[in-house]
């Protein structure tokens, strides 16, 4: 490259390299970068204290959310072992007046004991829950006239509840029997 | 330290307060925009990394005890910034093909140095060939672009000696003039 040539292009490349470093900002760069730092500056302490209060809140109400998912639960628990037949008023009655481990017996049904399966249709079938029970609502007419007489008469009423099991006993003998002849004629059928 | 460095240092680390920060922003945001420019030849990229590099700066100003030159510190700050940012973004460069159009533009006007040094043209081009250099050899073309830098800053910013700093800057030189004289070779004489 001639003398000539080579201080031609530093000239190039002087000039070039000013042009390329020559820029200006936009106007009003200061003020945006002063108003930006006041806008972070100053309350950021309290900023800090709104955040971390917000978060505490936030994990209490999960933990709060879970704790009572969680008992709620153990209180669905009972449900899924035995399911009262709520649409029958009789033993609405009697789950009133009595003490529940002898009078259900003849209403309620076992569940068949599937651990993995039984949790999910309890939770569709929308049954009372043993936790609420019984329920919230006033008792009916028919509920109060039972419970009054089992409070006036508690011998006549032990009486009739004696009297009811024997015949509940005798209707399932007899339908035993039933049964049992029905099977006994299909297999001399057969 | 200069007198006028002491004062810069002495306003910085009094403040905590909003004065002391308020002067560095107006003394020295032209000089961050800058050296950001140098780096995203974009002006939205660099306002972004001018307004980062004084929210830097506001976070770490108690560590202002220590430092000797505010101007310097900032720029360093400034450069970070900057090459992080490019980091992120996809940097857009002239393929080579269109190098040597912007040369071949750049040559046909029969133009001055001066007038072709000026050009868009020329700009373009020059982007491109800084953008292809080495990367050691490239941070210190661009930082010696920002006026307010001498070499002994450029050696601060870039965490070196001043005679690698020059010595970065002589070789970057002399492969961007190769590279501009091969280019007019390749499509044309030289005036």
């Amino acid at each position: 490259m001639a003398p000539q040539d080579r201080d031609r292009f530093d000239d190039l490349l002087d000039g070039a390299l000013r042009q390329y470093g020559n820029v200006e900002p936009r106007v009003g760069l200061e003020g945006r970068v002063l108003a930006n730092l006041a806008a972070n500056s100053g309350p950021s302490g309290a900023r800090s204290v709104w955040a971390w209060g917000l978060a505490g809140a936030a994990a209490m109400i999960v933990v709060v959310g879970m704790w009572i998912g969680s008992g709620h639960r153990r209180s669905n628990t009972p449900v899924v072992s035995v399911r009262p037949n709520v649409s029958d008023t009789s033993v609405q009655k009697t789950a009133v007046v009595t003490p529940p481990a002898e009078l259900n017996k003849p209403a309620v049904r076992r569940v068949p004991s599937r651990p993995a399966v039984v949790p999910v249709t309890v939770a569709k079938t929308a049954e009372p829950r043993l936790g609420q029970f019984p329920s919230s609502r006033p008792p009916t007419q028919q509920e109060m006239i039972v419970a009054e007489y089992v409070e006036h008469f508690p011998e006549e009423a032990k009486l009739i509840m004696q009297e009811q099991q024997k015949f509940d006993k005798e209707v399932q003998q007899a339908q035993q029997q039933i049964e049992n002849s029905s099977r006994n004629s299909d297999d001399q059928e057969r | 330290m200069t007198e006028r460095a002491l004062t810069q240092n002495a306003l910085l680390m009094t403040a905590t307060n909003e004065d002391a920060l308020e002067a560095a922003v107006r003394e020295h945001s032209r000089l961050a925009y800058r050296i950001a420019y140098s780096v995203s030849r974009n002006h939205h990229d660099a306002e972004d990394a001018t307004q980062e590099t004084f929210m830097r700066v506001l976070r770490y100003r108690r560590k202002l005890e220590g430092v000797d030159d505010p101007k310097t510190w900032i720029a360093r700050i400034a450069w970070r910034v900057a090459v992080e940012q490019a980091k992120r973004r996809p940097s857009v460069s002239l393929s080579e093909t269109e190098i040597a159009d912007a040369a071949s533009r750049l040559r046909s006007g029969g133009r001055s140095a001066e007038e072709a040094a000026m050009s868009k043209e020329m700009a373009e081009c020059l982007a491109s060939l800084i953008a292809a250099l080495p990367e050691g050899l490239r941070d210190a073309i661009r930082l010696s672009t920002v006026e307010e830098l001498a070499p002994t800053g450029i050696a601060q910013v870039l965490e070196t000696s001043e005679a690698s700093a020059r010595s970065r800057l002589f070789r970057a030189r002399q492969i961007l003039k190769e590279k501009l004289l091969a280019l007019e070779g390749s499509h044309g004489t030289a005036r």
